[in-house]
């Protein structure tokens, strides 16, 4: 029979090691993902997302059913990813600065060259490089752009994983894309939008 | 409009909160600026590029490795959490402490010899009465190294606070050293 999310909590709260192991499977490739996304080696991301269940571990008497499991789960996560990018992304400084210029700049204008890049998502090594370059943004940039478009979180639950500002998860996440099509752009040879 | 003004207009559009009023602006302007057509081209694809990304899977022992670095077992013998067992034990302690303190002198008188007692029951108290004395002489010698500390007999219900925690604290390490690991090898299926 599956249990749910809540339900599983409840077990673990008891002090059930298999239910929370249930949650760990559920959940595991979500955070992981996220976690990889935002810290960009792996072995760091591995070691983050199992931090981020020892601490949802350790806080399930704070869990609050207010909330589902995985936006609780999620603010825990991001918490611990976030830092742990702060601590191993070395140029984390100059991809801030990076983006501060990004914002500042004109919106990218497009040399026409006759033909529509409509069939650049339909290229496998366009799509990969996208997937790469998100660890390379701001790791507040890359969760809010994971949240939104990878974990279909709303707006609402974003500002609460991250405790922002639903209007400052709108500005992070307008500024991720533009930074992100700029950065995918660049990385592109002039004759792969031909 | 100018195209700076419409690029927020794009991203609305992306994420579905465009209203009737602001699509036809966006489209017009879309018709006549080949620029921004491209872009917001450009934009649809990265995003969609975005949300098409696959799941990344940790390593096959991951599930392990986490409970493998869960704090102490959660629960005793199988079934009663710690925090319950802590609380029974720290409420025992503190009532034991307590008890031992409001009847100190009646348990030390009848360790110094009643005449009612009896034999057996004189050597059973054998013990209890040789901790006690060391006990005392601990804290007269105590005094003497440190004459700012209170006299003995104002330590004494510290001391036996003390004592009733610790052999809590011991019992309670003695029921952890028995705890078998619930989950040791693959989560089960029970749940999933």
């Amino acid at each position: 029979m599956d249990l749910s999310d809540e339900e599983l909590v409840e077990l673990s709260q008891q002090g059930s090691r298999s239910a929370f192991a249930t949650l760990v499977e559920r959940h595991k490739t979500a955070v992981f993902s996220m976690a990889c996304r935002i810290i960009g080696k792996r072995e760091d991301a591995e070691e983050a997302a199992q931090d981020a269940f020892i601490r949802a571990y350790r806080a399930l008497d704070q869990f609050r059913r207010d909330s589902k499991f995985s936006t609780w789960l999620y603010r825990i996560a991001m918490n611990v990813c976030l830092t742990k990018a702060k601590q191993t992304r070395f140029d984390a400084t100059s991809i801030e600065a990076s983006m501060e210029e990004d914002e500042e700049s004109v919106p990218l204008q497009l040399p026409d060259r006759g033909e529509s890049p409509d069939r650049l998502v339909e290229r496998n090594e366009f799509r990969e490089r996208v997937h790469a370059l998100i660890a390379s943004l701001s790791p507040k940039y890359s969760a809010v752009l994971m949240l939104y478009h990878i974990q279909d979180c709303s707006y609402e639950e974003i500002s609460e994983i991250l405790n922002l500002p639903i209007g400052t998860v709108k500005a992070h996440l307008f500024r991720a894309r533009e930074a992100l099509k700029r950065r995918a752009l660049e990385a592109l040879e002039p004759q792969e939008l031909q | 409009m100018e195209c700076r003004q419409i690029h927020p207009l794009m991203h609305e559009a992306l994420s579905g909160t465009l209203v009737d009023e602001q699509r036809a602006v966006l489209d017009r302007h879309l018709t006549h600026c080949r620029a921004c057509q491209t872009d917001y081209t450009v934009l649809r694809a990265v995003v969609q590029a975005v949300a098409d990304a696959p799941p990344l899977q940790p390593s096959p022992a991951f599930t392990i490795k986490v409970l493998d670095r869960l704090p102490a077992p959660v629960l005793v013998f199988g079934r009663v959490p710690v925090r319950v067992l802590w609380a029974i034990v720290g409420v025992l302690g503190s009532l034991t402490g307590t008890v031992a303190w409001v009847y100190r002198t009646a348990i030390i008188r009848g360790f110094q010899g009643v005449p009612e007692m009896t034999a057996g029951t004189k050597a059973m108290a054998a013990p209890f009465q040789f901790v006690v004395n060391t006990l005392r002489a601990s804290l007269e010698g105590l005094r003497y190294r440190f004459p700012v500390l209170p006299e003995p007999q104002r330590l004494e219900p510290i001391v036996s606070v003390l004592i009733a925690v610790g052999v809590a604290f011991v019992i309670l390490k003695m029921i952890d050293g028995f705890q078998t690991a619930e989950f040791e090898s693959a989560p089960d299926e029970s749940y999933s």
